[in-house]
């Protein structure tokens, strides 16, 4: 029966149609489990039986894991607050020493010249009011040096080497929801009492955390031989074997091969369309339809590499009459589509003669000989192709993906059939807690965020929210703002515009709030106050501000032949027209203006009563 | 790290423990290891085997029912040994217990290595989109369950680590549609799920006990009467409050730090405490209820003091707080109530405090606590203790997407992205709710091309604000609507860039006829005014002389010294 049982247990981890099998590897005490391609299947049913129930707000789930954590780890990164000499029983003083424990590793330096301590004991200098810790060093260990340690003690660590194309999901979370109930696909609780932050360096307790790195630099070798009837090929590898990968091409870097004379054009917007336009001393052919095409110009190489370019494959060629040639090249995005332009780093090279290499090459199919436990074998298996003339001791690299659809760190896609009762946003954020949390959404970056600093010579960003659906509301504020529902800082003396598309998006409405004077400027099609102005402080047809508006009921002295009116505040010069009103019948004349007012001279004198009113435009 | 779990792997190992030659396999039952009929015996047993290396140990179903392995076999060896400084390092041999009592298997696991599943490569054709999962569990969910998830996770951390509890790591070096977390709900019935729920809940009753003994040689605590000694952690302080060994005379008062994060360029000071140089190495606590930690009867938070200092008969206290290292400042930069600081020296906002003795821990294990080298360390039999509650957290931040590419790419590839492909409208992408708020909602500050961009159709408002609301530029400019409707710019000018300005129809008129011969015209408003304060100018389309008068709500009158002739108009406008 136990063997029956435990031929079960193999025959459901093997993949059928496959001589292939689980094994598991105690030999170190440590359950090491190899799964076959297929995997393992854990299965449960939950059906108890009739007239039974779960038991009260109970917790079943099919997995669990219990992760206590009592001694031994910590999270540690202080700076010596004084050198020390090489020795034993040394005193290293710190500002604390929360974190360290006898017994303890600790390495001094960061990234070079780390030597590794074991702190023998702790003390506390009552005179000088100091903490330190004791440990033997044989280096001087200058003042300022970080002592630091940190440990990891995961629950689940999962690790992907993608070597392959595949449609993946690392961790598939499906359900099937046929009933009722609160559920949770990925619930993420977070208790805590102590700080947290433990010293310098860290990172903060996240509860989900998405971090994209692009990888950039890519195997480079050497040919060791090449087979073109099977396509293998065999390689002496120089750097970063394990970034093999099938589906990205194998270049042919030997110079002799490369065409790189006259210069090349992009013309395109950084979309597919353009075209890719040599000069007419450019050596290029219909031979090179199959090869691939790099621009070499400093400026759009891969940033963070040495000279790391992005190839395409060439799908054809064209002669213009002049002597120019076109090519078009392969891009991917939603298909395989021959594209007139690649999108360059930077706008200002499009339209320019830049340098170029076409090179040779071919797609690798087959890494399975060259990454993981048959890389001893270093052979790459490529896709037969016009341009696969590899020769023993030519210079190598495989290609990075030229187009990547860059990760996503959180998508949420909603295919809702039913309204519903209760409101369902995305993003359900909650502040529960007795005390204000900064921000609910925080976009910020490091140094270096400045476009010329840049690759691409453009913002990080270029846009923080981009709404693309129809809504009813856009951004709704339901609940009070203590200061500004929307804060435009204006940090060094930029304006935020807000601007308004019109006219079928030809013409563009902008408003801005100079960040130097206050000037409110708005730049469209006009201004409709339908409720009317206000406290309206001047009018001005120039960038001059009035100071002053008008007069209502300015009383006019009987038999006055003039009458002076001084403004509440000076004008800044005297350059403003002015209109008057009489409450009599008389000609007039404005036959003064200063910055300070002006004179009205009257044809007939007023009786009594008489009043004015007055406007004055700038 | 416990795994109770029933996988079929598990039935594997016991297979081949119960199947196979012992000789070949590094698998045993604990009972070889001694007699386990007692829980003594069984944690005997177990250490035995752990010494003897014993691979998998499988414990028999005749162990204690109430007995509750832990698996503790493996460590770290140095070479050479400790204290020695460590020249190389790695981890021992463990071993891996099996426990089937109750039916489920429980896997104890060594504590540094784990457990471990590895794929084979996959050096076979892969047939028409299969799913190849390491580790699939199908959960059926038929009559009875209340809380039936899939993977549960449950950690308590009392030393530090800097821990991913999930760590996924995805290396593509080829192509191919890839989702690291992939959660979807498809639901029939009333359904309320959340796709990724992430709660911080902040904990703030910690312990609080009495001293059993104390030996300070050793820096030995041992505790009695403990409350909540389940929150005991290494790298918090435990304070002694027996109340003859604190101190809370005078009072004490905390300038503001101006918005600086730690407190730098405030103080903490005192004209009448009787602070001493000896107060260096305690804790201080602000002893107001106002200060107490929400939620809790008199939950304080305590910093360390790191100096103290006196002229002019003021005392000033300098802490330690932690911000990317330990750092000497003068102030508490984030009392609960603004109104405790003191704005101005001459008007002192008086508060009490509490300055104790105390110490951190440094190791929280077992029926003791180990605490660090401190001053003043006046443990006695009896003294009321607690541990303090981290005074400065730097609190969990729910998601967090940092990006490093280095290619441009063909496609838009936003950080968060919602898509609604469903026939019904849902209520918000984004919905900030509850009673305590943000200090904002979005905060942008890396430099962008544009920051909100309505790129669709919206049927309402881009923008709409059910309340007060105010647009502001810089600090002191700003826009907003009035509860009376009226829109207020608080610009130092409106520049409409040469543009005109259309206000309400009582602006002015234009060509109002004035019959022939007549020497005035009423002009009557669209709509009346709110009062007849407004200057009115008036134009008439004929040579004279003319005045207005008889101004009202509802309009005024234009007098002409030169009778109007056939044709004859005016134009007029107000401003008020």
């Amino acid at each position: 029966m136990k063997k029956f049982i435990c031929l079960l247990a193999l025959a459901a981890t093997t993949v059928r149609g496959a001589d292939s099998n689980s094994w598991v590897d105690v030999r170190d005490g440590t359950a090491k489990v190899s799964v076959p391609p297929g995997g393992i299947i854990v299965e449960r049913t939950f059906c108890l039986p009739e007239s039974q129930s779960a038991g009260h707000w109970a917790m079943y789930p099919m997995v669990k894991l219990n992760n206590d954590i009592l001694r031994g780890t910590t999270s540690y990164r202080e700076w010596l607050l004084e050198a020390v000499k090489a020795g034993k029983d040394q005193k290293f003083y710190v500002a604390t020493l929360r974190g360290v424990f006898p017994g303890m590793f600790l390495n001094t330096g960061d990234y070079s010249g780390v030597a590794r301590l074991c702190v023998k004991s702790l003390g506390y200098d009552e005179e000088r009011g100091l903490s330190y810790l004791v440990a033997d060093t044989d280096v001087d260990v200058p003042v300022r040096s970080l002592l630091h340690n940190k440990t990891h003690v995961n629950a689940l660590h999962l690790e992907t080497n993608s070597h392959t194309e595949s449609q993946t999901s690392d961790i598939l979370n499906w359900r099937h929801d046929y009933s009722q109930g609160d559920t949770y696909l990925y619930d993420a609780r977070f208790w805590y009492m102590s700080d947290v932050h433990s010293t310098a360096g860290d990172e903060n307790g996240v509860l989900f955390a998405a971090f994209v790195h692009g990888e950039v630099d890519g195997f480079r070798g050497q040919v060791a031989s090449f087979d073109a009837a099977t396509g293998q090929l065999a390689f002496k590898p120089s750097a970063n074997v394990k970034t093999l990968g099938t589906g990205r091409p194998l270049i042919n870097l030997n110079p002799a091969k490369a065409i790189t004379a006259g210069t090349v054009t992009i013309e395109g917007t950084g979309d597919i369309d353009g075209h890719i336009r040599f000069s007419a001393d450019a050596p290029v052919g219909s031979e090179v339809v199959g090869r691939y095409f790099a621009i070499t110009e400093k400026s759009e190489c891969v940033p963070g590499g040495k000279d790391i370019r992005r190839w395409y494959a060439i799908a054809s060629v064209q002669k213009n009459a002049g002597g120019t040639k076109e090519i078009k090249i392969i891009r991917n995005a939603a298909g395989t589509k021959p594209a007139g332009a690649p999108t360059l780093y930077r706008a200002s090279n499009y339209g320019k003669a830049l340098p170029y290499i076409i090179a040779p090459g071919a797609n690798v199919y087959d890494v399975s000989d060259a990454v993981g436990p048959n890389a001893y074998r270093q052979t790459l298996r490529l896709t037969p192709g016009p341009s696969t003339n590899f020769a023993a001791g030519d210079a190598i690299e495989q290609a990075i993906g030229p187009d990547p659809g860059r990760p996503v760190p959180f998508r949420a896609e909603v295919a809702d059939s039913v309204p519903g009762i209760g409101p369902a946003p995305i993003f359900d954020i909650r502040n529960s807690g007795a005390v204000q949390r900064p921000s609910v959404m925080w976009i910020h970056g490091g140094q270096g965020d400045e476009p010329q600093n840049r690759a691409d010579q453009k913002p990080p960003w270029e846009n923080i929210l981009l709404i693309e659906s129809p809504s009813q509301n856009g951004i709704v504020f339901s609940a009070e703002t203590t200061d500004a529902a929307i804060l435009f800082r204006q940090p060094n003396n930029r304006p935020q515009p807000i601007k308004w598309l019109y006219d079928g998006g030809k013409k563009t409405a902008t408003l801005t709030v100079s960040p130097t004077n206050g000037v409110m400027k708005f730049d469209g099609g006009g201004i409709a106050v339908l409720g009317g102005l206000i406290n309206l402080k001047g009018l001005s047809g120039t960038a001059i501000s009035a100071q002053n508006l008008r007069g209502i009921n300015v009383a006019v002295p009987a038999d006055a032949k003039e009458f002076n009116i001084v403004f509440p505040k000076a004008e800044p010069d005297a350059e403003y027209a002015v209109f008057v009103e009489l409450n009599w019948l008389s000609a007039q004349a404005i036959t003064e203006q200063t910055p300070a007012g002006f004179r009205i001279t009257f044809a007939t004198p007023p009786g009594k009563n008489a009043k004015l009113h007055w406007i004055i435009i700038r | 790290m416990n795994i109770n779990f029933a996988i079929k792997v598990a039935p594997l190992l016991l297979c081949l423990v119960l199947t196979a030659p012992a000789a070949e396999l590094p698998a045993h039952s604990l009972a070889e290891f001694g007699p386990i009929a007692t829980p003594a015996q069984a944690d005997a047993a177990l250490a035995k085997a752990a010494q003897e290396k014993a691979g998998l140990v499988v414990i028999p179903t005749n162990a204690p029912a109430a007995w509750h392995p832990q698996n503790l076999s493996q460590s770290i060896w140095r070479k050479p040994e400790p204290p020695a400084q460590t020249k190389t390092w790695g981890v021992t041999k463990g071993i891996t217990v099996l426990d089937y009592r109750d039916g489920s298997i429980r896997v104890l696991v060594p504590s540094i290595s784990g457990m471990q599943f590895n794929s084979t490569p996959l050096d076979l054709g892969v047939t028409h989109a299969a799913a190849t999962a390491m580790i699939t569990l199908h959960n059926d969910l038929i009559r009875g369950p209340v809380d039936a998830g899939g993977i549960a996770i449950d950690t308590f951390a009392r030393t530090e680590n800097q821990t991913f509890d999930v760590l996924a790591y995805h290396h593509a070096y080829s192509q191919g549609a890839s989702a690291i977390y992939d959660g979807r709900v498809s639901y029939l019935g009333d359904s309320r799920s959340v796709i990724y729920r992430a709660q911080v809940q902040s904990e703030v009753e910690p312990f609080h006990g009495r001293v059993e003994s104390w030996d300070p040689a050793t820096q030995t605590l041992r505790v009695a009467g403990a409350e909540h000694a389940d929150t005991l952690a290494s790298g918090r302080p435990i304070l002694n409050l027996q109340p003859d060994k604190i101190i809370t005379n005078g009072l004490l008062y905390v300038t503001g730090p101006g918005g600086a994060m730690l407190g730098w360029g405030g103080a903490i000071r005192s004209s009448n405490a009787p602070w001493t140089r000896e107060v260096v190495g305690r804790y201080l606590a602000i002893d107001e209820p106002s200060e107490y930690v929400p939620g809790t009867q008199n939950v304080r938070r305590w910093w360390l003091i790191t100096g103290m200092a006196e002229a002019d008969g003021v005392k000033q206290l300098t802490v330690q707080r932690h911000m990317w290292g330990a750092k000497q400042v003068g102030s508490i930069s984030r009392l609960y109530n603004h109104r405790n600081f003191t704005d101005a020296v001459s008007k002192p906002k008086l508060l009490r405090y509490i300055i104790a003795s105390g110490a951190n821990v440094m190791d929280a294990a077992g029926s003791r606590l180990l605490l660090t080298p401190s001053p003043h360390l006046n443990f006695a039999p009896g003294d009321r203790i607690e541990q303090a509650i981290g005074p400065d957290p730097f609190r969990p931040i729910a998601m967090r997407s940092w990006i490093w590419d280095s290619v441009p790419g063909l496609i838009p590839a936003p950080v968060l992205e919602a898509v609604n492909a469903g026939p019904v409208s849902r209520s918000a992408v984004m919905s900030v709710t509850g009673r305590t708020g943000f200090g904002s909602v979005i905060n942008v500050e890396q430099l962008t091309e544009n920051g909100i961009v309505f790129g669709a159709p919206i049927e309402n408002a881009a923008l709409l604000f059910r309340g007060p609301g105010r647009i502001q530029w810089n600090n002191y400019r700003s826009m907003n609507v009035e509860p009376n409707g009226t829109l207020t710019l608080a610009v130092t000018a409106l520049d409409i860039a040469g543009q005109g300005v259309n206000v309400n129809p009582n602006i002015r008129g234009l060509k109002i006829p004035v019959p022939t011969g007549k020497t005035n015209v009423v002009v009557e408003f669209a709509a009346p005014e709110n009062s007849a304060s407004y200057a009115a100018m008036a134009r008439p389309s004929w040579p004279a002389n003319h005045a207005v008068t008889e101004q009202t709500r509802e309009g005024f009158t234009v007098v002409f010294d030169t009778p109007a002739p056939a044709g004859a108009t005016i134009d007029w406008m107000i401003i008020r």
